[in-house]
C-alpha cells in the first residue's frame, strides 16, 4: 500500500448512514478522500477540504453487486438527478451509494423521512434476508448433523462437527446481532419520524461500540477453529495438524476470494485461478514454517507390537496392525484375525474402535469389538454411557450396574441383547469409558480381565 | 410506512404534481416547487425520484421526452383529476377550519 492511499475496514449498518457519511466528512478534512467503497474503504491523500457526504440506499440495485464498478440502469436516472443538483457519486457497494459535494449549501438528497425510513428498512430486508437464507440453511445442515450423531458426547470426538458447529453458531449470532440491532433502532427511528421528528441515525459513538463489537465477533469467528486444533497439531499430532491446515485453506480462499471480489477482479477464470494458487502456496508455506520453526516431529504412530500408543493428549491411537487384544487372544478358536481400527479425537475428547473378527470364513468363532472413549469431562463421559446403545435401532440393551472394583473401574454395567446375543461390558474410569462388545460365544470375564490386564493403567485403574 | 396508495397526497407530491403542469425535468421540477412554496418546499434529487417512480407507475404523469441525462415529465390527465381532487380537498378542508379558526382569533384579541 503505498503512502497516499489508506485503507480501514468497514461494516456497514443501514441504520449509520449520518455516522458513516461523518466519518468520511472527517476524514476529507484531514485530508484523506474517499476513493471506493467495500469492506474496506479506500482512502486517497488529497488537499483537506470541508465537503458534505451523503449515503443513499437504491431499491433499484442489487444487494449482490459489490464488485461491479457498473451501476444498473434503474439507478442511472436517480444518479442524474443527484449529479444535477451537485451531488456526485463516489462509489456504491451493494445498496449502498455514497455521493459526495463541495456545495455546503446542496440540498439533502432525501428529504422526505418518512420515505427515507421506509427505503432503510426495505433495503435491510433485502440485504439481510440472504444472510438469513444462508443462516436457516446453516442451521438445518447443524440441525441434520445433531440429529444423525445424537449423542454431545460423540459430536465432541470430531473435529470438523465441532469447527462447523462452532462456526455456525457464531456466524448465527452475528447475523442476529445484526437484526436485532437494527430492530431496536428501527422501532425508535419510527417513533421520531411519527412525530415528524428526524431520523435518529445513531452517532458516531454507538457506531464505533457496534463497530467494536463486530470485530470481536470475527475475531472469535476466526480464531475459534484455530484454537481448536493448534493445541495438538503443535504437539505433532498429525490429524490435528491436517485438520488445521485444511481450516487455513478455507480461511485463505475466502479471504483472497474477498479480496479478488473487492479490487474488482474482472475475470471469473482468473480470479478462482489466482485464489487456489495463493491459497494453496500459502498453506505450503504455513505448513513448512510452522514444522520447521517449531521443530515438530510428526507423529505416525508406527508402534511397535503389542505396545499401547497414545496420542498428545493420552487418546488411545488406532494402530490396525498392533491391536493389543484380538479375538485370539481371549478365544483361541479363532486362530487368526483380522482387525482393524478407526476413531476421532479433537481437544475435548476421542473415541477409537477396535474390531476384531475371525478370518475363517467357514467357522463362527464371534466377534469381538471394543471402544475406548477419552475426555476431561465427566459430563461427557457420563452422556457417552447413557447414550450408549440408543442410536442403533437394532440394538436393545437392557443394562445392569455390576462390580466395578473388580476391574479398578469406578462404575461398571453389563448391557446385554439377548435377541442378538450381544453382550457389553461398559467400565467407566476416571478420564475413559472402556466398552467391550462380544458375541456369547467368547468367554466373558476372561475377556474384561484380560482388558483389564492390558489396559488397566492407562484407563487409570485404581489398585 | 408507505402512504396508502396515493389516495392522500403529502405535501411534496401535491407541490410536484403542481409543478408538472407543464413540462419539466427533474431539476426543473425541483425549483419550481420552491419557487410556488415561496422556498418553504424543498425537495432533494432522491426524495424527487421516488415520487417520480411512483407516480409514473401510477400513470399519473408521463416522460414526455427522455435525452441522456434528462426526462422531462407531464401530468397525465388521471394525475390532473387527482391534483384537482386533493385541491378541493385542501380547500374543504380549509374552509370547514376558516369559520372556526377566525373565531378563536377574535377571542385571543378580545
Amino acid at each position: 500500500m503505498s503512502k497516499d492511499t489508506r485503507k480501514k475496514l468497514m461494516l456497514i449498518r443501514y441504520s449509520d448512514l449520518a455516522a458513516i457519511c461523518e466519518q468520511f466528512e472527517q476524514m476529507e478534512a484531514e485530508g484523506w478522500r474517499l476513493e471506493s467503497l467495500g469492506l474496506l474503504a479506500e482512502y486517497r491523500r488529497c488537499e483537506p477540504r470541508k465537503v458534505r457526504y451523503s449515503a443513499e440506499l437504491l431499491d433499484t440495485a442489487s444487494p449482490l453487486a459489490i464488485s461491479s464498478p457498473e451501476i444498473s440502469d434503474g439507478s442511472l436516472d436517480y444518479i442524474d438527478l443527484c449529479e444535477q443538483t451537485g451531488w456526485s457519486l463516489v462509489s456504491h457497494y451493494g445498496l449502498l451509494h455514497i455521493f459526495r459535494t463541495e456545495d455546503i449549501n446542496a440540498p439533502e438528497i432525501v428529504t422526505d423521512p418518512v420515505e427515507n425510513l421506509h427505503t432503510i428498512k426495505r433495503s435491510t430486508i433485502r440485504t439481510y434476508l440472504l444472510m438469513w437464507i444462508g443462516g436457516v440453511l446453516l442451521i438445518s445442515a447443524l440441525i441434520f448433523m445433531f440429529a444423525v450423531t445424537k449423542s454431545p458426547a460423540i459430536i465432541a470426538t470430531d473435529y470438523n462437527i465441532l469447527f462447523y458447529s462452532i462456526m455456525g453458531i457464531i456466524a448465527i449470532s452475528i447475523i442476529g446481532e445484526l437484526s436485532f440491532y437494527f430492530l431496536f433502532w428501527y422501532m425508535k427511528a419510527k417513533r421520531a419520524v411519527s412525530e415528524s421528528l428526524p431520523i435518529p441515525f445513531n452517532d458516531t459513538k454507538a457506531v464505533n461500540r457496534a463497530t467494536m463489537r463486530d470485530r470481536i465477533l470475527i475475531f472469535v469467528l476466526m480464531t475459534t477453529p484455530f484454537l481448536l486444533f493448534v493445541p495438538d497439531a503443535l504437539r505433532g499430532d498429525l490429524a490435528a495438524l491436517g485438520s488445521f491446515m485444511k481450516c487455513f485453506f478455507w480461511f485463505a480462499v475466502f479471504f483472497t476470494t474477498t479480496y479478488f471480489v473487492q479490487v474488482g477482479y474482472r475475470s471469473t477464470a482468473k480470479t478462482i485461478i489466482a485464489t487456489v494458487v495463493f491459497a494453496f502456496s500459502l498453506t505450503i508455506l504455513m505448513i513448512v514454517t510452522v514444522i520447521s520453526t517449531l521443530n515438530i516431529t510428526l507423529i505416525r504412530y508406527p508402534g511397535p507390537a503389542a505396545e499401547i500408543i497414545t496420542d498428545a493428549r493420552g487418546n488411545f491411537v488406532p494402530d490396525p496392525y498392533d491391536i493389543p487384544v484380538t479375538l485370539s487372544d481371549v478365544n483361541p478358536a479363532a486362530e487368526k484375525c483380522t482387525n482393524w481400527t478407526h476413531g476421532k479425537s479433537s481437544i475435548i475428547a476421542g473415541l477409537y474402535t477396535y474390531t476384531s473378527k475371525s478370518t475363517d470364513p467357514d467357522m463362527d468363532q464371534g466377534y469381538l469389538q471394543y471402544k475406548i472413549y477419552h475426555s476431561h469431562f465427566e459430563w461427557l463421559l457420563q452422556s457417552y454411557v447413557r447414550d450408549l446403545g440408543t442410536n442403533d435401532p437394532n440394538i436393545e440393551y437392557v443394562r445392569e450396574e455390576i462390580e466395578a472394583t473388580l476391574w479398578g473401574a469406578q462404575k461398571a454395567y453389563i448391557a446385554s441383547d439377548d435377541r442378538v446375543g450381544l453382550t457389553a461390558w461398559i467400565l467407566v474410569y476416571d478420564e475413559n469409558v472402556l466398552v467391550i462388545d462380544t458375541l456369547d460365544k467368547n468367554p466373558g470375564a476372561a475377556v474384561i480381565d484380560k482388558y483389564a490386564e492390558v489396559f488397566g493403567e492407562f484407563l487409570g485403574a485404581e489398585n | 410506512m408507505p402512504r396508502e396508495s396515493l389516495k392522500t397526497l403529502s405535501e411534496s407530491m401535491y407541490y410536484v404534481l403542481l409543478s408538472l403542469t407543464e413540462e419539466r425535468c427533474g431539476i426543473e421540477i425541483m425549483s419550481k416547487v420552491f419557487e410556488i412554496s415561496g422556498g418553504r418546499v424543498q425537495i432533494g434529487p432522491g426524495t424527487l425520484y421516488t415520487m417520480l417512480s411512483k407516480f409514473e407507475s401510477n400513470k399519473m404523469i408521463r416522460c414526455v421526452s427522455a435525452e441522456p441525462k434528462r426526462k422531462n415529465y407531464l401530468i397525465t390527465p388521471y394525475g390532473s383529476k387527482l391534483l384537482k381532487e386533493e385541491y378541493e380537498r385542501i380547500a374543504r378542508l380549509a374552509k370547514d377550519g376558516r369559520k372556526i379558526v377566525e373565531e378563536l382569533d377574535e377571542q385571543r384579541h378580545a
